[in-house]
């Protein structure tokens, strides 16, 4: 009696569960379908989910763009510079506000944390002001360096960092290892889990950030590829959309590829910023 | 090889004060055992020697020289910790050689090493798996090879057993003493709760309580000459009896008004606790020390019988006289009914007075 009850209960969870799952998916769904219609037809109402006819057309006006291998390389070119930049830097960062002691070092750590509760938003203005007296408008450079280091990421490392038994630093320390070493050699490596998951999520923010490439940048050969795509076919009273959908689409293969693969580290990302503070 | 010396080193946390103003020596090649129930600083204290917590105030000296300011790397010194530490992306070899590594020895020379260490250790056939994939009596040996690996002059060793199971704590407590002080004898300072572990391995023991040092001494010397009521009670199992009461003047001989019981005062102490007279003194007795008497014709102080402990080798009689209770030990072949009237008296020899008030042992005059 008691197991059937279990059963039932496993039962309509799932089913809760996958009707939830089609929602969000449905978007995702539409675009795919969406990318291989004319925009005729993709701008119906009703909307219909069956292209008919079916046309490769969207992705061919988006690969023969001739910036379109632009687009991508300073995407890829951005996205690299901020992981590599985020896990070695925010590691370090995250390693001494873990397990270095020294003066004002909890201060310091509040005053990081106070930077996470204000809205990336609003820092855009001043930083587009300040960036435009230092000539980093219109350069790669805009985007890359305010993505170099962020007080997730040290919060996120910090958090992985204390979760380690203090015993293994001591005897690191013991073994004759100064901080510097006791991060190369022990705290680095076995921070592999977390480094993946903070990887992964630079990965996916700097690879879909839009509105900062879109203030920043400003030259057509400087585009990142979802402000290339918004521009390329933007059109004087409309917007031609599905070549769009279809970049979207073909922009979104990395990202979910990359999610496939490693959602395990993502599940350890939340978990470690979920747990203790 | 060298000395440790701890000069008036106190620590505190906050508020807490975790060491609280200690003097120890430790001599070359001794076996030094901190005992004490937990939270009483010795681990912190070997943490200041170790060089992982800095000393408020205090000096601390390993050989001849004062380490205050020395990093824990450059103490020689070696550490093994109760949860062993072990680096858990490194195979074993790597975790042994780890210290040397570190150090810059040559690569030829630090095999050589390790090989000699886990010889040593009887773990060869483990160098190449993970700490994973060890036992907990395995993990300890590793860490141990670890710490000898560097032929350090001292050896710190925190709680280093208390993870095993008891039939591999005792066989480990025999082994580490053999290995650190008969084969290496090195200068070893070790850290316990268990009074058991100190009495087999030290060569002396330095019992703490709330950060402070009470008494450093030979096994013996603790179990027999307790310095402090702290002392008395922590050392031995079942633990010394302790009767608290007033000292008074009866037929011009000195007793003892324990609740609802007189006890006689021997008269090598009488002296002694002349200036006590009128006040509270606490007596200690060890179930050992005390012999009991049933049925017609017997004499001394009288008890009722609560129930008997059989372990076997020893029984242990527990009464009640006046209005404390007492545990005895007794002859296993010995019977006894609950509730049985008996009279039982102290070795007048081991009895042991404390001031109620500090605490503190009252010596013969």
């Amino acid at each position: 009696m008691r197991l059937s009850f279990r059963l039932i209960m496993a039962i309509v969870g799932y089913i809760v569960l996958t009707v939830v799952a089609i929602i969000y998916l449905m978007p995702f769904i539409r675009s795919i379908t969406a990318s291989f219609m004319t925009w005729e037809q993709a701008q119906r109402m009703p909307p219909e989910w069956i292209p008919d006819p079916f046309t490769t057309r969207p992705f061919e006006q988006i690969l023969g763009l001739k910036y379109f291998p632009v687009w991508l390389i300073n995407s890829v070119i951005i996205s690299a510079s901020i992981v590599t930049a985020q896990t070695i830097l925010a590691s370090m960062a995250g390693f001494a506000f873990a397990r270095v002691k020294f003066p004002g070092r909890e201060m310091l750590f509040s005053l990081l944390l106070a930077t996470m509760m204000m809205p990336g938003i609003v820092t855009l203005m001043p930083t587009y002001a300040l960036f435009s007296k230092v000539g980093l408008i219109d350069n790669l450079l805009g985007i890359i360096i305010p993505g170099l280091c962020g007080a997730s990421s040290i919060f996120l490392m910090r958090q992985y960092y204390l979760s380690m038994p203090q015993d293994l630093f001591d005897a690191a320390r013991v073994d004759g290892c100064t901080f510097l070493k006791i991060f190369r050699h022990i705290a680095f490596p076995l921070a592999r889990p977390a480094l993946g998951a903070l990887a992964i999520y630079q990965f996916l923010g700097s690879w879909n950030s839009f509105l900062g490439p879109l203030a920043i940048l400003k030259s057509i050969e400087k585009f990142t590829l979802p402000v290339g795509l918004l521009f390329a076919f933007n059109r004087a009273w409309y917007v031609e959309y599905s070549p769009i959908i279809a970049g979207s689409t073909l922009a979104a293969a990395p990202t979910i590829i990359i999610f496939i693969i490693f959602n395990k580290y993502l599940i350890k990302g939340i978990q470690l910023t979920a747990g203790k503070r | 090889m060298a000395r440790v010396m701890l000069q008036g080193v106190t620590k505190r946390f906050g508020d807490t004060i975790a060491v609280n103003n200690v003097d120890l020596q430790v001599a070359d090649g001794e076996f030094m055992v901190l005992l004490g129930p937990s939270g009483c600083g010795k681990s912190t204290t070997m943490r200041l020697i170790a060089g992982l917590e800095d000393p408020d105030e205090g000096e601390i000296y390993i050989g001849n020289r004062l380490v205050n300011e020395i990093e824990p790397s450059k103490r020689n010194i070696a550490m093994v910790f109760q949860s062993y530490a072990l680096y858990p992306h490194m195979t074993v070899y790597k975790n042994i050689a780890f210290p040397l590594k570190m150090r810059g020895v040559p690569k030829d020379e630090i095999d050589r090493k390790v090989k000699e260490a886990a010889d040593m250790l009887n773990i060869i056939h483990l160098l190449k798996r993970m700490p994973r994939q060890l036992s907990g009596g395995e993990m300890q040996r590793v860490a141990l090879a670890r710490a000898i690996v560097r032929e350090p002059m001292v050896f710190l060793l925190d709680e280093p057993l208390s993870n095993l199971d008891a039939k591999l704590r005792v066989k480990m407590r025999f082994e580490l003493r053999k290995l650190l002080h008969d084969e290496l004898k090195v200068t070893t300072v070790y850290v316990t709760h268990d009074q058991v572990e100190a009495l087999t391995m030290a060569d002396r023991i330095a019992v703490m309580k709330k950060g402070r040092v009470l008494q450093v001494d030979v096994a013996d010397g603790l179990f027999n000459r307790p310095r402090d009521i702290f002392v008395a009670g922590f050392i031995g199992s079942p633990p010394m009896n302790f009767i608290e009461g007033v000292v008074n003047e009866h037929d011009g001989a000195l007793v003892i008004d324990a609740k609802g019981l007189e006890l006689p005062m021997p008269t090598h102490f009488q002296e002694a606790l002349k200036s006590y007279l009128n006040s509270e003194i606490t007596v200690g007795v060890r179930p050992q020390d005390i012999k009991v008497f049933q049925g017609k014709g017997a004499r001394g102080i009288l008890g009722y019988v609560l129930g008997v402990e059989r372990l076997g080798t020893e029984s242990y009689l527990h009464i009640i006289s006046g209005d404390c209770t007492i545990v005895i030990r007794v002859d296993p072949e010995s019977k006894f009914k609950e509730g049985e009237r008996i009279w039982w008296v102290p070795r007048e020899t081991r009895l042991h007075f404390f001031d109620t008030k500090t605490g503190a042992v009252i010596a013969k005059t």
